[in-house]
């Protein structure tokens, strides 16, 4: 019975620590930038909002940034409605299985896109569920200009150009990135001190 | 399929971090040597194991912890935790007919994988005679079906089947076993170019190369094996992209050679993890080069030819022969990142990985796998001085000396078997022997491949463990004294000797 319970306990505590993985930033739009719209220069555009929506497009690549799957990142709005997001298949890199940046759009009402109180927010994690979908290369139409948005998320600082800030959010998030590689000698440490020790014992033993 | 298993295999993957197979076999020592009931030794265990998977879990859920935990994370973890060593510690009874139900499991999965990646190629693609299996599978199902047959076989029996199907999967599965209808077809066109597979390094594609990480075995599945081989390569190869990481480039945080420098050290992890756990096993059971050479040997016994055991100074002369070698190969490696434009420093050119131009291994496994059109050429004299291609012709030379006159000479040069060796005493197999049942009757001294005499002439230390050791067991199994001589993991007894005549 005590073996029971103790057992369960341990149960609760690997999905308990397993459903912590989830990350939240707050989401902005702001104007598209002209490299949106590089591409319909030498393709047709595929991509434009409906009337009355706006579509919010963009590259998600935070340092934090780890899911196994595109539909482990949603956008929420305030009241809590997810929005589908349509990634870009050639886009979403993995690194360990794991992807670590991809390029999606999402479409809104334009009330809601122009609203600067409307409570958009990213969320990424094993934890969460979406239902997202893939799609081709993205060729955003010039024409539907004043109806696309760059999307922003976390606290980059919103005077520069979009550009900018985007280019800039992984050497800001992560500027301890240099050191990481150092973590792997901690094991080989380990084993180099087990084995020392373990043969130490052995000569010990045979004398 | 895959699919549908994924979402279990991403709760179990904690199962495949070398990391936990290497505190469970230290786990498994230290148990055996406390004083506790079966009962709280297994408590202690699970209690261990759950810890484990709860750490990983959060350290997972941190973007730079998941991908530090990525990069040690191996199918082998995860099949030796699971098949092999429940095969090698398990007592034979219940348990162990139970514990058995899993390789029959396991090999029912990777036939349904190899089946589901068949049905998903093209109708009008189908006909083609290779097969494709995801690597974790492959291993799972291989391995779980040498624990199935493994009680039905003698010991050398047993071990030429693993041997035979380590070399298949090794030298052949290149090309045999891709892990998918889009990494088959991306095969096929390197294959248009069959030269250039072979001899540039950057162009060849091991089946266990994906999502940045490597996969190294201690022992020789040469690189250079056509299509790149199963596996990233042998540890020499590892040490080689270590030195060959721009450490100035590091020092200035440069993310891509930090990015280099993760993925070598998380591949040498789980190699030393695996040393550690299995010391120079994987000379004796595993190594392709040596399979081959064992054939050369198999020749010269049925040609009656008398074999050479060397001398004291001879094996001594082989140890540094290798250890200078293999150094001198190192420090070229190093000079990688400061080549100019012509590919030369100092002068000299200097080929991407120097060893693998001298080592036998590139010679001869390419050709082992496609025939003597695969055959890798000699380095011509163009590289400035004749280092390369004396040193090749010289080692080739001396590779099929070794296993023609004598038996795993050149094992005792290879500087792959040399850093195993390191961990032969200290890790977790131990070679034990009961003096008091002992007559020095020579038997083992007889059959040993490595020529060692210390098993038959050590009388006081039960260890008899040593540095040459490739643990094939023959000594075991042709000892003709019951009990006298075992072999024993983490403290448990894997095998004993049991006369056979």
């Amino acid at each position: 019975m005590r073996t029971g319970r103790f057992l369960c306990g341990l149960l609760s505590l690997f999905f308990g620590v397993a459903a912590l993985a989830a990350e939240t930033a707050d989401l902005r739009l702001l104007p598209a930038p002209d490299r949106f719209f590089e591409a319909a220069a030498e393709s047709a555009p595929n991509t434009a909002p409906p009337e009355g929506e706006v579509l919010a497009f963009g590259l998600f690549n935070d340092p934090r940034l780890s899911v196994t799957g595109i539909d482990r990142i949603a956008v929420m709005t305030r009241d809590g409605t997810q929005i589908p997001l349509a990634v870009e298949k050639d886009s979403v890199f993995y690194e360990f299985d794991r992807i670590v940046s991809l390029r999606f759009y999402f479409l809104v009402d334009a009330d809601l896109a122009d609203d600067a109180e409307a409570g958009l927010a990213l969320s990424w994690g094993e934890d969460v569920a979406a239902s997202n979908s893939e799609v081709e290369k993205v060729i955003l139409d010039p024409e539907a200009r004043s109806r696309i948005r760059a999307f922003q998320w976390g606290n980059a600082d919103l005077a520069g150009p979009a550009d900018t800030q985007i280019a800039d959010i992984q050497v800001i998030a992560d500027s301890s990135a240099g050191y990481y590689f150092l973590w792997y000698l901690l094991p080989m440490a380990i084993i180099f001190a087990l084995l020392t020790i373990r043969k130490l014992a052995v000569r010990r033993a045979s004398e | 399929m895959n699919d549908f298993l994924q979402p279990i295999l991403n709760l179990a993957e904690p199962l495949t971090s070398a990391l936990l197979a290497l505190l469970v076999v230290l786990a498994i020592a230290w148990l055996r040597g406390r004083p506790w009931t079966a009962r709280a030794r297994r408590g202690a265990f699970v209690l261990v194991v759950a810890l484990f998977f709860a750490v990983y879990y959060l350290v997972r859920g941190t973007a730079a912890g998941a991908r530090w935990l990525a990069a040690m994370n191996t199918p082998f973890a995860a099949v030796f935790l699971t098949v092999v060593l429940p095969a090698m510690h398990l007592p034979r009874n219940k348990w162990y007919r139970l514990f058995l139900v899993w390789p029959v499991l396991l090999v029912a999965i990777a036939v349904v994988s190899v089946v589901d990646a068949y049905r998903a190629v093209p109708g009008n693609a189908r006909g083609f005679h290779w097969i494709l299996v995801r690597p974790v599978w492959l291993i799972a199902g291989v391995t779980a079906t040498l624990v199935l047959i493994q009680p039905l076989l003698r010991l050398a029996t047993f071990r030429r089947v693993v041997r035979g199907t380590c070399l298949v999967v090794l030298v052949y599965g290149g090309f045999a076993l891709r892990q998918s209808y889009d990494d088959y077809q991306a095969m096929l066109a390197r294959r248009k170019d069959a030269v250039q597979d072979m001899m540039l390094l950057s162009e060849t594609s091991p089946v266990m190369q994906h999502d940045d990480r490597l996969a190294y075995l201690p022992s020789a599945p040469c690189r250079f094996t056509a299509d790149g081989g199963y596996v990233q390569g042998c540890n020499l190869e590892m040490i080689q992209r270590l030195m060959q990481v721009n450490l100035g480039a590091v020092g200035r945080r440069d993310p891509s050679a930090i990015g280099a420098l993760s993925i070598i050290l998380g591949a040498l992890v789980v190699f030393l993890v695996f040393c550690f756990a299995t010391g120079r096993a994987a000379c004796g059971w595993l190594c392709p080069l040596s399979t081959l050479g064992d054939v050369l040997n198999w020749f010269r016994v049925r040609l009656g030819l008398p074999h050479y055991k060397p001398a004291q100074p001879v094996k001594l002369a082989a140890l540094f022969s290798g250890i200078g070698l293999g150094s001198i190969a190192l420090a070229m490696a190093k000079a990688y990142p400061h080549l100019d434009a012509e590919g030369k420093f100092a002068g000299c050119k200097i080929p991407l990985y120097p060893f693998c131009k001298i080592c036998p291994s590139q010679q001869v496994c390419p050709v082992a796998a496609h025939g003597v059109s695969a055959y890798a050429g000699l380095p011509t004299w163009d590289w400035g001085f004749g280092f390369f291609r004396a040193a090749c012709m010289a080692l080739l030379a001396f590779f099929a000396l070794g296993f023609i006159a004598s038996r795993r000479l050149w094992c005792r040069l290879c500087p792959m078997g040399m850093i195993a060796g390191l961990f032969n005493r200290g890790g977790m197999f131990r070679l034990a022997k009961d003096a008091g049942k002992c007559n020095q009757c020579g038997v083992c001294a007889d059959v040993c491949p490595m020529d060692i005499d210390m098993v038959r002439s050590e009388m006081t230390d039960e260890n008899v463990s040593s540095f040459d050791c490739v643990l094939c067991l023959k000594c075991v199994e042709k000892c003709p004294r019951d009990e006298c001589l075992s072999i024993e993991h983490a403290g448990a007894k894997v095998a004993e000797s049991q006369y056979q005549p």
